[in-house]
């Protein structure tokens, strides 16, 4: 996610600092930098520009001064906060601090901060460097102003920014949990197996049916977004499905293990 | 062209519509009927007799039973069963056997995948002349089970369910829900817009139905109340 992120906004002009703490992880890094450079630009010239302007470093107080932090770390709050502690004594007074967290609360992650006003989310959607989406976080400590330079940014990524209250699962994790819940249910119910589902909403335009979608994302990664948003809301409609936890009980998460709804060859 | 039999539609709706036009261009005799006398004048006739979404339950109700008294024995009676499960029609139309629910959401021509959906006493042939009706009208189907909503009405109105309660939440306004879940998840409409564009009240429907079976928690949020032009329920004394 993080190197996306980078190579989003290195394509768009901005100097970059990478901050990966692992040598292994920092390799792999520049690497896929250059793919996603040269499928976002395609003129070679363009994209080794664009590379040129991403410097990759092992801690954040390498990077110097920056106006803009975007933290990308694993969805665990005490990681997040530990982050933000570090970014809080090193940047600059009047920068911006965004989280990527798409599950947690931003004006918990902006309290680990001694300027909570200046953090905001800024979750951007997987593959990144594709995904023309981009929720702005508006935390309960967010200032206006922070939102609109959060708001220009990505406008300057060439991205769609909608700007959202801190709530579990933001907008797009939300509203989208109904659509996994009720064919997991359904089948539950006996009522109709995958590919019939699957069959009767792609045959309403939908580009992927539910079971499809969610062996692509994994279903161990669709399980945990719903068990957040509904431990977060409470809310009887978006309990996580029994059937869902038994697939990842037994490993069935997908295209990645050839196995979910469907089986997929080796 | 082939005369392939007399499908008698019921229902005032663009629904009713839909299928009157389409059974008619694909060689049925087709005839639509408005009023119960109009049921019982032509449904005896009929091969393939339709109710085809009628928002006011009683009215559906008498529709049914309207059908059922006059119906042939070979007859098939699809019923909309996307505000109602096929138990529900098959018990009005008195007329189990030969009753089979089916589910269009919004326009048949959006729809290109048609459930059909099997009642507990449903003969096997209702369910067959069903779907060979349905691919005579240049649609897939599949046979599912009996359930509130079936499959499409109760996702769309599941997603616009959830928009509606994140909108009232002040979390994002109606229009940035929708472009988010354009942009976010790729789904072909924003599902406020969808339910809209299908009818709220609609919507509202199916949702009730889910509700009356499994329970308050698919209760629909205020603003679709309020968007399908019924009192929410602070307005009621």
């Amino acid at each position: 996610m993080g190197v996306g992120i980078a190579a989003s906004a290195a394509a768009a002009g901005f100097d970059v600092f990478l901050v990966e703490p692992q040598a292994h992880a920092r390799e792999r890094a520049a690497a896929q930098i250059e793919k996603m450079l040269s499928r976002l630009l395609r003129e070679a010239d363009k994209a080794a520009l664009a590379a040129a302007r991403i410097h990759t470093v092992s801690a954040i107080a390498e990077a110097g001064e920056a106006d803009l932090y975007i933290e990308a770390v694993p969805e665990s709050i005490e990681l997040k906060r530990t982050v933000f502690g570090q970014i809080d004594r090193t940047a600059p007074a009047g920068a911006l601090l965004a989280t990527n967290t798409s599950s947690l609360s931003v004006t918990e992650i902006a309290q680990a901060t001694s300027r909570p006003e200046s953090v905001v989310g800024i979750h951007f959607f997987n593959p990144p460097a594709v995904m023309k989406l981009v929720e702005v976080v508006r935390a309960a400590s967010s200032s206006d102003e922070s939102i609109r330079r959060a708001v220009v940014f990505v406008e300057r990524l060439g991205k769609m920014p909608v700007v959202v209250l801190d709530t579990p699962g933001f907008v797009v994790n939300r509203v989208a949990r109904p659509y996994y819940l009720e064919a997991l249910r359904a089948i539950e119910a006996g009522i109709a197996d995958a590919e019939t589902i699957d069959a009767v909403l792609e045959g309403l335009g939908f580009k992927m049916g539910p079971c499809r979608l969610m062996d692509l994302i994994g279903l161990d990664v669709n399980l945990a977004t719903t068990r957040s948003v509904y431990e977060a809301t409470g809310l009887e409609r978006l309990r996580p499905s029994p059937l869902q936890e038994r697939m990842v009980a037994e490993g069935r998460l997908g295209r990645k293990t050839s196995r979910g709804f469907y089986e997929y060859g080796g | 062209m082939a005369d392939r039999g007399v499908v008698v539609v019921f229902g005032g709706g663009t629904l009713a519509g839909d299928l009157f036009d389409a059974a008619s261009a694909a060689g049925y005799r087709a005839v639509i009927v408005q009023d119960l006398d109009g049921v019982r004048q032509d449904g005896a006739q009929a091969d393939i007799a339709i109710e085809a979404c009628v928002a006011d339950r009683h009215h559906k109700h008498d529709a049914l039973a309207a059908f059922g008294s006059v119906l042939g024995p070979n007859a098939v009676l699809l019923a909309d069963a996307l505000p109602d499960t096929v138990a529900e029609c098959a018990v009005w139309s008195g007329h189990a056997r030969r009753c089979v629910g089916y589910g269009v959401v919004g326009h048949l021509d959006d729809q290109r995948v048609v459930e059909i959906a099997r009642g507990a006493h449903t003969d096997v042939d209702a369910v067959e002349r069903s779907a060979a009706f349905f691919a005579d009208l240049g649609h897939e189907t599949r046979v599912i089970g009996d359930r509130p909503g079936l499959i499409s009405g109760r996702t769309l109105a599941a997603l616009a369910n959830e928009a509606a309660w994140v909108v009232g939440a002040g979390v994002a306004s109606a229009e940035d829900v929708d472009r988010a879940m354009r942009l976010g998840t790729n789904y072909p409409r924003g599902p406020l817009a969808w339910a809209r564009e299908i009818g709220v009240r609609r919507i509202v429907d199916i949702l009730e139905n889910v509700c009356r079976h499994e329970g308050a928690a698919y209760a629909p949020a205020p603003l679709l109340l309020e968007m399908a032009g019924l009192a929410s329920g602070e307005n009621l004394t």
